[in-house]
């Protein structure tokens, strides 16, 4: 059976090891993402879920009012952003998450 | 020492009959926009619902499971007598003492059957069906009729535009029976009972409350496993089945799992939530009976089944259609 992408996401760490942790980890930390690279891989998210163009998505646009994108269409995000970055999205912080700004931060200062 | 004598069991079970029970009253998106902050396309968007059915005042949990399961019998073509277990799945009894399963098989002219109620939520059917293939194969009943039957109206604020425009009312039902080459799979089940909260009825208010986006995270995320396992299970793959038919919960949700789990382009998906709303606990049978009636799905059609809902409770099989 293939593991789905789901499983695959679940599995990944997404707590930093403490420092000083000197145990060889088997699956090494991704390097982390820029800001552009946040932005740009944001903007592939929203149009795979809510069919919106990546040029569309810059930082101070609003989620519901700019873009379109409901309730359900950002949980659908914020399960795409654990897959791709590794930052896992809780339903009560994706409730302060208004702008692709506000997505970002939280991606960079989750990462 | 004497040892304790075992019922000899059969072999399979299998779904020999499927009955459903649909409330006379329809009530259409536009019909709601009128009492109500929604529109048709907001509905339509957020859950893919056109039109539900709610049951009127003598349409009650007993009349809607009688007719549910009086369908259901007559379409296994076996009498009253052969039946030895009743098993009716609800979340709406406002009335818990008595469980209306021993009315139900009374009134359909069951002989002093095993009678009981049983609330998984939304994967009522799907528990009870799993519960219903074990007693036939281990010769405690001979054959079962489930029912699945809810008035989620009773418990569904009408002003509240969040719930009132998904949950209806309905039954459904099957038998399940004996057969030599095994008609049900093995149940893949399981519940997450840190979330009991996510879906409940309000002790105060006295109606039901969801956490949309932690039930829509949960239903797309963690449950593809469980209809993988379902499958494994049952030693078959996505490419073998003919029919999916999830709890009809919200449209986005079927299409989201039936998108993970890559069904080959024959693959019926079950949409009766269209039509019919979110009818918890008797979804699935409705669902079933719908692809059926309409030449969608024939007999002999193998299904994907999966049951979920407050608790958080799920389960899923996979079953051949009678």
């Amino acid at each position: 059976m293939t593991p789905t992408d789901t499983r695959d996401a679940r599995s990944r760490t997404t707590t930093p090891p403490p420092p000083g942790d000197a145990v060889p980890s088997e699956r090494e930390d991704p390097p982390l993402a820029s800001t552009q690279e946040i932005q740009a891989g944001l903007g592939e998210i929203l149009e795979e879920v809510a069919g919106v163009t990546p040029a569309d998505a810059t930082p101070e646009k609003s989620f519901t009012d700019d873009l379109d994108v409901d309730s359900l269409s950002m949980v659908e995000i914020a399960t795409a952003v654990e897959d791709k970055f590794g930052v896992a999205i809780p339903d009560d912080q994706l409730a302060n998450i208004k702008t692709v700004g506000d997505a970002i931060s939280f991606i960079e200062s989750n990462q | 020492m004497s040892t304790i004598a075992l019922t000899e069991g059969a072999p399979g079970a299998r779904i020999l009959g499927i009955g459903g029970y649909r409330p006379r009253r329809r009530v259409t998106n536009d019909e709601l926009a009128q009492v109500m902050d929604t529109n048709d396309e907001w509905i339509q968007s957020r859950v893919g619902i056109a039109e539900r059915r709610w049951a009127d005042d003598d349409e009650t949990l007993v009349e809607m499971a009688v007719a549910a399961g009086g369908k259901a019998l007559a379409a296994s073509g076996l009498s009253p007598d052969q039946v030895d277990l009743v098993i009716l799945a609800s979340a709406s009894l406002r009335h818990p003492i008595p469980g209306i399963g021993p009315q139900v098989a009374h009134r359909l002219g069951i002989p002093r059957p095993g009678a009981f109620d049983l609330n998984a939520g939304c994967a009522g059917f799907c528990y009870a069906l799993g519960l219903a293939s074990d007693a036939v194969r281990s010769g405690s009943a001979r054959n079962v009729v489930i029912i699945g039957v809810e008035r989620l109206t009773d418990v569904t604020d009408r002003d509240d535009r969040a719930t009132a425009v998904i949950f209806a009312d309905g039954a459904g039902a099957v038998v399940v029976g004996p057969s030599d080459e095994p008609g049900i799979g093995p149940v893949a089940w399981g519940s997450d009972g840190d979330q009991f909260s996510a879906i409940e009825i309000d002790v105060e208010s006295t109606f039901l409350t969801m956490a949309g986006q932690a039930v829509y995270r949960w239903a797309t995320t963690k449950l593809t496993e469980t209809l993988q396992e379902a499958m494994a299970k049952a030693g078959v793959t996505a490419a073998d089945i003919d029919v999916f038919a999830p709890h009809q919960a919200n449209l986005r949700i079927i299409e989201s799992m039936a998108k993970k789990l890559g069904f080959g382009e024959g693959t019926v998906v079950a949409r009766d939530i269209v039509q019919a709303g979110n009818t918890s606990a008797a979804s699935i049978p409705l669902a079933l009976g719908a692809l059926l009636e309409s030449g969608e799905a024939k007999s002999g059609d193998l299904a994907l089944v999966l049951g979920y809902g407050a608790g958080l409770t799920f389960a899923g099989q996979v079953l051949r259609l009678p």
